[in-house]
């Protein structure tokens, strides 16, 4: 049918920019496959490859400017950008298009009022079971985050003394952790923070060192004047 | 062959976070909404009979999430601290860029009756074609085209417009 040609010709970049741009941040994005993830049925949601996601914006980015130029507009002079620019968060804002279509009566699945968490099934132990050796329970990642938690806290809150005690106490209490990557850029924060900076200093740049393109290099950079 | 989970997730996150836009979900509320639609589609995928496009599917997964989903805090806290939106990273030029582009778009769409708009949304931003579009939204699938048309001539129009006044304000 001639109305569904291919979408090209004048404004597709700017109406890329939109999609963008009234879109997810890839933060969004990951944060809700992480949170999918660990609702423990949605175990599949890989985490999308860092160096990808940020070529997407990248390009997405590009395009929008490309699409500005067309219309001759005079507001943004773009800056030859490096290539580790491509690794910047963008975060979606903008106002909302408060558009209610109708309802109607479309064939589509039922709508549900709430969405129940899946809860790990227990099993009960029969009368005349063999006692058997349980293995360790492994930490939930809960109980890791509540413990990050209290840190992001005492570290809004200045109280470096504390973030680092409880740093102290989370990679005690949770060796090789999910949240390690966190652990590692809070204490060279707060070491940074708390100075003398030497201390702090070494362990962002090892921080930075194995992880450039962490969600957490800008606190560390910021922090850490690296 | 089934569709997997992963893959309708990248593939229509977005597609579902701008419908729980237009259907009035704030902005605050917005990642909490879709961390439950996607739980909806996990749960309810192997129901998809692939009759329908997907995007007809999520956008009545959408549709019933929006209209009834509660607040849960307690979700999005345990989201944040997984990982944090992290700041001061934002490329002012890039952002500008897209923010301006956006801006134009908006005020295109805002000259529209909200049918059109949704409609011209759903085709143009979205992908989605005539026939999923009138299954989806409950519309005679000639309305949707004739909607459809008009919205394109009026943002021909409007691209023109721009151009020239953006021209003129370029040579004044």
């Amino acid at each position: 049918m001639a109305d569904e040609e291919p979408r090209s010709g004048p404004g597709q970049e700017l109406l890329a920019a939109y999609r963008v741009q009234r879109g997810p941040s890839p933060a969004a994005v990951e944060r809700i496959a992480a949170a999918l993830r660990e609702q423990g049925e949605v175990a599949e949601v890989a985490a999308i490859d860092g160096r990808r996601r940020w070529w997407i914006v990248a390009g997405v980015g590009l395009a929008a400017a490309i699409g500005l130029l067309a219309l001759r507009s005079s507001l943004v002079q773009r800056e030859v950008r490096r290539e580790d620019a491509a690794a910047k968060f963008e975060r979606a804002s903008g106002a909302e298009a408060p558009v209610m279509p109708r309802e109607v009566g479309a064939r589509a699945p039922e709508e549900e009022p709430v969405v129940v968490v899946p809860e790990v099934p227990v099993v009960k132990a029969k009368r005349e079971a063999v006692p058997v050796v349980q293995a360790p329970r492994e930490p939930s990642l809960a109980e890791e985050m509540q413990h990050m938690r209290a840190a992001q806290a005492a570290l809004a809150g200045g109280d470096t003394a504390e973030v680092l005690r409880l740093l102290e106490v989370y990679v005690q209490t949770f060796p090789g952790g999910r949240l390690h990557e966190e652990y590692l850029a809070l204490r060279a924060i707060a070491l940074c923070t708390a100075g003398p900076p030497p201390a702090g200093v070494a362990e962002a740049e090892v921080f930075l060192a194995g992880r450039p393109r962490s969600m957490f290099a800008a606190r560390v950079r910021g922090a850490c004047g690296r | 062959m089934p569709l997997r989970f992963e893959e309708v997730y990248r593939a229509h996150v977005g597609f579902v976070w701008r419908t729980m836009r237009r259907f009035g979900v704030a902005e605050a509320d917005l990642e909490d909404a879709v961390h439950e639609a996607f739980l909806v589609v996990h749960r309810r995928l192997a129901e998809f009979d692939g009759r329908a496009a997907i995007t007809s599917w999520l956008y009545a997964v959408a549709r019933g999430v929006a209209s009834n989903r509660r607040r849960n805090a307690l979700r999005r806290e345990r989201r944040d601290a997984l990982a944090p939106e992290p700041a001061g990273e934002v490329d002012p030029a890039e952002q500008l860029a897209r923010a301006r582009a956006a801006e134009v778009v908006e005020q295109f769409l805002n000259s529209l009756s909200a049918e059109q708009r949704l409609i011209f949304e759903l085709f143009e931003i979205e992908g989605m074609r005539g026939a999923e579009i009138a299954e989806a939204i409950g519309l005679n699938i000639n309305t949707v085209f004739t909607r459809l048309r008009a919205a394109r001539q009026r943002f021909a129009a409007f691209l023109a417009e721009h151009h020239a006044r953006e021209g003129s304000a370029n040579h004044g």
